[in-house]
């Protein structure tokens, strides 16, 4: 064992002072596949975008396969009130893209507790008439709907390489299920390992 | 979840708006799920922080016992594995550090409370892994017990802890698998291995059945906790339902079920066969000796075997790392402390 982990620690009476600097927290999508929509992964704290994308790279690209990661500021975030059944469509306006004006990302959420996947994308001039028009276009069926400027959206470069492409299975629960399965039934009768693997999360292993 | 009254437990409801509590109790019995910018309870959103909070704590202190056993890993595949997984613990500890900064606790606060004791972790960390068939039992059990644990918390109201729990469960998930494999491995290894895995099985059983918690009080379900579904499922419930999935697993494995008496490093002194473990024909349901209850609270107080021993390791990164929070945070730069 390393010799810090091994020694006795001595600490001063007080911890020393809060850290000074200033940290952001962003929101990450990932994308399991090139040319499938973006999903809400999670959010994390850092001093600057190009960071924030950095972590969420090392961070949120490393839980599954990951072709691509968007990061955006959380105040650069605009949203409709989450609603209890659904949103009305008919709430939002639409009045028709100009292309002269910025493009908007549209993020959906379908119930309550889901995540928000990429919608679309269109122009507007402002957040309140994106939002609107996302709510038109894209409210069906959904409890929330934001809008983020496209300008706003920081993201891998297209072919960047996250999540890497020699063999992870070791960090997978499918990575070992054949060999855990053949194992037990080794020991064990196949009903009773039937019956154990019932409180296995069925599509992650 | 363990550790001294929740805030949700003793703040007076009767302080609240009645007509908005109300809206918003039987908007949970619906099973609509509350996302930040509801309205909540004061108690609801000081519970939450506290059940994150605390969350998060436990992921990274759990990730200190594992991470000393990266070098000592048996094999490269063991190796990458293990280091995947204690790399999955601390971004569970960022994610959930998240999602209480949001409920009104800033991170450097809870970083520091966790240095000085303010604030716990899970139990089941201050106890000691002295060899690698406990990295193997902890993956088996402990993340065994998580599992369970954290499908039920994905089924709760909090809208951003349940996401957080659903895709913290994707990675447990590998966590309890390979787990499983080492255990598997080691038992049908020689006759060496199997001794070696026996004594961390006897380690760490009892802080398994301890791990969902003291008996429930009467009437948990119709308590603030279940009844907001900060939680769904009593302790006493997950408990049983972890003694019928690994108590038979362990015995057809060649495992004994022992109860333990430990010194004050949380080593085995003696030990004798759990007569009560065994199946009940007519409930279905496998029994298991109680706990020792007070050695539970013993060590939630502070003085089990590696408590002092963690929260110092957790201390000490926290202050040899100061300077690269302060380089990062764009704050004023310095060289590193002396180790
Ligand atoms: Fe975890
Ligand atoms: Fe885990």
């Amino acid at each position: 064992m390393s010799k810090i982990r091994q020694r006795d620690f001595t600490f001063a009476e007080e911890l020393p002072p809060h850290a000074d600097g200033v940290m952001h927290a962003y929101i990450v999508y990932t994308c399991r596949k090139d040319g499938t929509p973006h999903r809400y992964a999670g959010y994390l704290d850092a001093p600057d975008i190009d960071l924030a994308v950095e972590y969420a790279c090392e961070h949120y690209g490393q839980d599954e396969a990951c072709t691509g990661i968007w990061v955006h500021l959380v105040e650069h975030l605009h949203e409709t009130p989450c609603a209890q059944e659904h949103i009305d469509p008919a709430t939002g306006s639409d009045d028709g893209d100009s292309d002269s004006e910025p493009i908007w990302i549209v993020f959906t959420q379908k119930r309550r507790g889901d995540i928000h996947i990429e919608t679309g994308a269109l122009h507007a001039a402002d957040a309140a008439t994106a939002l609107s028009k996302a709510v038109a276009r894209h409210g069906e069926s959904t409890v929330q709907v934001r809008v983020v400027l496209r300008d706003h959206i920081e993201a891998t470069e297209p072919g960047q390489l996250i999540w890497r492409t020699h063999d992870q299975t070791y960090r997978l629960a499918r990575g070992y299920s054949k060999s855990v399965r053949a194992k037990w039934d080794a020991v064990r009768k196949v009903e009773d390992v039937d019956e154990y693997t019932k409180e296995d999360i069925e599509h992650h292993f | 979840m363990s550790g001294a009254a929740n805030p949700v437990m003793t703040i007076d409801p009767s302080e609240e708006d009645q007509d908005k509590l109300a809206e918003f109790e039987s908007r949970i019995a619906d099973g609509v799920l509350i996302e930040p910018g509801d309205w909540m309870p004061q108690a609801y959103r000081m519970g939450m922080l506290r059940m994150a909070e605390h969350h998060a704590n436990s992921e990274i202190v759990g990730a200190l016992p594992e991470g000393e056993w990266i070098t000592r890993a048996p094999s490269l595949r063991r190796k990458l594995a293990l280091t995947a997984k204690v790399q999955d613990e601390v971004g569970h500890g960022q994610m959930l550090y998240r999602v209480s900064q949001d409920l009104g606790k800033s991170r450097e606060d809870m970083l520091r409370d966790l240095c000085t004791g303010k604030t716990k972790y899970h139990n089941c960390f201050n106890y000691p892994a002295p060899s690698w068939a406990d990295i193997a039992m902890v993956q088996w059990l402990i993340d065994g017990a998580a599992i369970m644990n954290q499908k039920t918390l994905a089924d709760g109201a909090y809208g951003p802890y349940v996401r957080t729990m659903h895709r913290i469960n994707m990675e447990e998930a590998f966590h309890f698998k390979s787990g499983e494999d080492m255990v598997l491995t080691l038992m049908s290894g020689t006759k060496k291995q199997k001794a070696m895995t026996q004594e961390a099985f006897d380690r760490w059983w009892g802080p398994s059945v301890m791990f969902f918690g003291p008996h429930d009080k009467p009437n948990c379900e119709n308590l603030p906790p279940m009844k907001w579904r900060m939680k769904t499922e009593s302790n006493d419930s997950l408990r049983q339902r972890f003694v019928n999935r690994f108590a038979p697993a362990a015995l057809d494995l060649g495992l004994v079920i022992h109860v333990c008496q430990k010194d004050e490093h949380g080593m085995v002194t003696s030990k004798t066969v759990d007569e009560q473990c065994r199946l009940d024909e007519t409930t279905g349901n496998w029994g298991v000796t109680d706990p020792d209850w007070d050695e539970f609270f013993r060590v939630i107080r502070g003085n089990g075997p590696c408590n002092a021993h963690r929260v110092a390791l957790r201390r000490f990164s926290y202050e040899q790392g100061a300077w690269v929070r302060r380089a990062i945070a764009g704050g004023a730069t310095t060289l590193p402390p002396a180790a």
